[in-house]
């Protein structure tokens, strides 16, 4: 005989509910292991382009976390990303060209750089806030795009510095990162631990305390916390990973360029972040492939691609202004209350 | 009975339908068979790349290179290809950037599978593209850069160029405006790479020689020049300038509002005029002297050239006032544009020297193409040319005109070729042995 299920509101049933809940939940986490595993697996199977292309939107996505860090997370609207990255970048061509460094502590050296130059940029910005943080932090990413233009004894000034792809070398055991193959799995190493440690950073109590500045940073200093030092730790943290994303596409490109260091190089961080979804990390990985992938196929058959983007940009901010992770939870949470 | 007879239909019937179509197609691809050059079972294609700043801060550079390089391979494909090969031509656009154009290159040769490419006129792109080329064993030509450096201290051994550039440009007109324009300069040039280049190069052969020079940097989108060019000198005799696109024009049009073009001669590189008509600029034009790399107007070519000037404007639609036979306003890049079209018929002589297949064989193509020494003729419109092994530079002729009161660009001496070659400031040849 069959009984009577209990039935929740909506209409669905309490083990409907549960079960829907259930699938909401994992289905982020679910989709996370298909993307890696398809990150992990496919690649092979596509053409050397591909997996160049795929490398760089990885690199992109890692500089976009980071923005993503001061942004989504902390409350700070920061061009100064840019400086960090563009340092990055010839932290390692330096390392390659006078240093003879490999590929590791190469990127370490730009980790090393991006975190110094935020501690210098964040120590004066975090002491101020909205326009006049947006300001300083885009006088700091013009001041070291000038730097690099003129500093040509150090730079090469406009014309960049080019350099050979540095071996990867563990332990005693040494290999050629050059081919486009290795270098994507190269790149997919490094972001993910890269993406794994923002991962773990924001959902630690630290973590929840830059939410809190970005909340209420008033409410925050009320409870005895030090909201600059704070802000300060996740900017230093952020040009760390923006670094590190630097110095991984000038592994990739061989190349560095005064150019990655303008404030506009921000830019594209901040778009991709407001396309994908503030404040979730996934949001602008997934917002830099989407616009990437999207900007360039209207390339190919079009020209003023850039109008594509702004257009997209402007569907997003009208439809959904959180983002397209930001609107998935959103409808998670609507699923839940109901 | 009229009305029991079969009805013939008002048009065709369908079987007289089929029969015509078939016929028609078997006759159009006959035809075809027998007007196009490359059948079916024809060699594979040689597969031209062009990397052309399509859009982006050298966008107007972009358009014309593609128009140039479209009319080469038309007429190469005309005349039987290359070797017997079909040139198919595949182009990417660089969006003047060293982000994207490397990317877009790498698709280009990756999946487009270009053997050879017509490169960007922006230095940051070549520079940035040198890796990509040798990556895949790709020869990569400049399409009017012009830092010195790509074929200096950063020279590579899969970059190409057979313009002129920063450091030639010293070379080759230093001496004449010395000795014609004056012997005390101020330079008044944009503050980046290409406009210190000029000054440092030209800058240090005149003070060899005796000359004196004051060098004033201005950020490169300045639109007020009025406090930088009230520092000149007062006993200057030369006043060399150096901007690009609007600036160039500021620059021009204040140094006559503030008096300078009645107490000294103006000078300098024609990259700041190309593209733009003098009646833009107005009469503050007049009296300007341009180092020119290839007369805008037909007239002004030497007169052997011009049969092969006129056929080159005619193949690519450029009227002999030097501007688009389609749309007027539009004024050519004319002492650029003619690399794209030269170096079609470069690869072409090269690849039917060296017996070149594919890029295994780049080695003797590498060997033949930088030891060419063409004469001019239909592709070369600009005139002789040589290329060197050592750096893998290009050797031309340049040109000296002036802004007449008709607002004309006149040719008033012509500066061969043997007087741009400077010492090889590398050896690539090391590379290839």
């Amino acid at each position: 005989m069959e009984t009577a299920r209990p039935v929740a509101k909506g209409g669905l049933t309490a083990r409907d509910a549960w079960g829907a809940q259930r699938v909401l939940v994992w289905a982020p986490r679910v989709g996370a292991a298909a993307v890696l595993a398809a990150l992990v697996t496919l690649p092979p199977h596509l053409g050397y382009f591909n997996q160049i292309f795929l490398s760089e939107i990885l690199v992109w996505a890692l500089f976009a976390m980071s923005f993503d860090l001061v942004y989504g997370y902390t409350g700070l609207l920061s061009f100064g990303q840019s400086l960090f990255f563009g340092a990055g970048g010839y932290a390692v061509a330096m390392g390659v060209s006078r240093m003879d460094l490999s590929a590791l502590p190469c990127l370490g050296l730009a980790v090393a750089v991006g975190a110094a130059l935020a501690l210098v940029v964040g120590f004066v910005a975090v002491r101020v806030s909205g326009i006049h943080f947006v300001l300083i932090t885009i006088i700091f990413a013009l001041i070291g795009f000038l730097v690099a233009q003129r500093w040509v004894w150090l730079t090469g000034g406009d014309d960049g510095m080019t350099f050979a792809c540095p071996p990867l070398v563990l332990g005693g055991w040494e290999v050629s990162i050059a081919k486009p193959i290795r270098g994507y799995y190269f790149t997919l190493a490094v972001v993910c631990a890269g993406a794994l440690a923002l991962a773990r950073l924001v959902t630690s109590p630290l973590g929840r305390v830059l939410r809190g500045v970005r909340e209420n940073e008033l409410r925050m200093g009320l409870l005895g916390y030090d909201e600059r030092l704070y802000k300060l730790c996740a900017f230093v943290v952020a040009g760390a990973t923006a670094g590190l994303a630097g110095g991984l596409f000038a592994i990739l490109s061989r190349f560095s360029n005064p150019a990655f260091l303008h404030w506009t190089t921000s830019g594209k961080a901040v778009v991709w972040t407001i396309v994908g979804g503030p404040g979730t990390l996934a949001g602008p990985a997934l917002g830099t492939a989407l616009l990437m992938m999207i900007e360039h196929l209207a390339r190919r058959v079009m020209q003023g691609s850039e109008l594509v983007v702004g257009a997209i940009l402007i569907v997003s901010v009208l439809v959904a202004p959180q983002g397209i992770v930001g609107m998935w939870r959103k409808w998670v949470r609507a699923r839940e209350r109901k | 009975m009229r009305r029991n007879q079969p009805t013939r239909p008002q048009g065709v019937t369908r079987r007289e339908f089929l029969t015509r179509t078939a016929a028609g197609a078997g006759v159009l691809t006959a035809s075809s068979l027998g007007l196009t050059r490359f059948a079916w079972g024809s060699p594979k294609p040689i597969v031209l790349g062009l990397h052309a700043d399509i859009t982006g801060v050298a966008a107007t550079y972009g358009y014309w290179f593609q128009r140039v390089v479209k009319a080469a391979v038309d007429k190469v494909n005309a005349e039987g290809g290359i070797a017997g090969r079909e040139v198919k031509l595949v182009v990417a656009d660089t969006a003047s950037s060293a982000e994207t154009g490397p990317r877009n290159l790498r698709q280009l040769i990756y999946e487009d599978e270009a053997d050879f490419v017509i490169g960007s006129v922006h230095s940051g792109v070549v520079l940035a593209s040198a890796p990509v080329a040798q990556e895949t064993n790709t020869f990569y030509f400049s399409g009017g850069a012009m830092s010195a450096s790509i074929t200096g201290e950063k020279a590579s051994p899969y970059l190409g160029r057979c313009h002129t550039h920063a450091r030639m440009q010293a070379q080759v007109g230093w001496k004449w405006a010395f000795d014609n324009l004056g012997k005390k300069w101020t330079f008044v040039v944009a503050d980046y790479s290409w406009g210190r280049s000029l000054a440092q190069e030209f800058g240090a052969r005149i003070r060899k020689a005796g000359g004196e020079v004051q060098v004033i940097k201005a950020p490169p989108r300045t639109s007020d020049f009025i406090p930088y060019l009230q520092k000149v000198h007062g006993d200057s005799e030369v006043l060399f300038t150096a901007f690009l696109g609007s600036a160039a024009l500021g620059v021009m049009r204040q140094s006559v509002e503030i008096g300078l073009h009645e107490r000294m001669k103006r000078f300098s590189v024609i990259c700041t005029a190309d593209g733009i008509g003098m009646d833009q600029i107005g009469k503050e034009a007049v009296g300007m002297h341009f180092l020119s790399y290839h007369p805008r107007y037909l007239d002004q070519l030497p007169e052997a050239q011009r049969p092969y000037e006129a056929a080159f404007r005619k193949a690519v639609g450029v009227t002999p006032e030097g501007r688009d036979v389609s749309n007027p306003k539009k004024v050519i890049v004319g002492s650029h544009y003619w690399s794209g079209w030269e170096y079609v018929g470069l690869i072409k002589r090269a690849v039917e020297a060296s017996g070149w297949r594919s890029k295994k064989d780049n080695k003797e193509f590498h060997k033949a193409f930088f030891n060419l020494k063409v004469q001019a003729g239909p592709w070369f419109p600009q005139g002789d040319l040589m290329l060197r092994e050592e750096d893998q530079q290009g050797f031309h002729n340049h040109y000296l005109v002036r802004v007449e009161k008709d607002l004309r660009l006149h040719r008033i001496a012509v500066l061969p070729k043997e007087q741009a070659v400077y010492e090889p400031p590398v050896d690539l040849k090391k590379y290839w042995t």
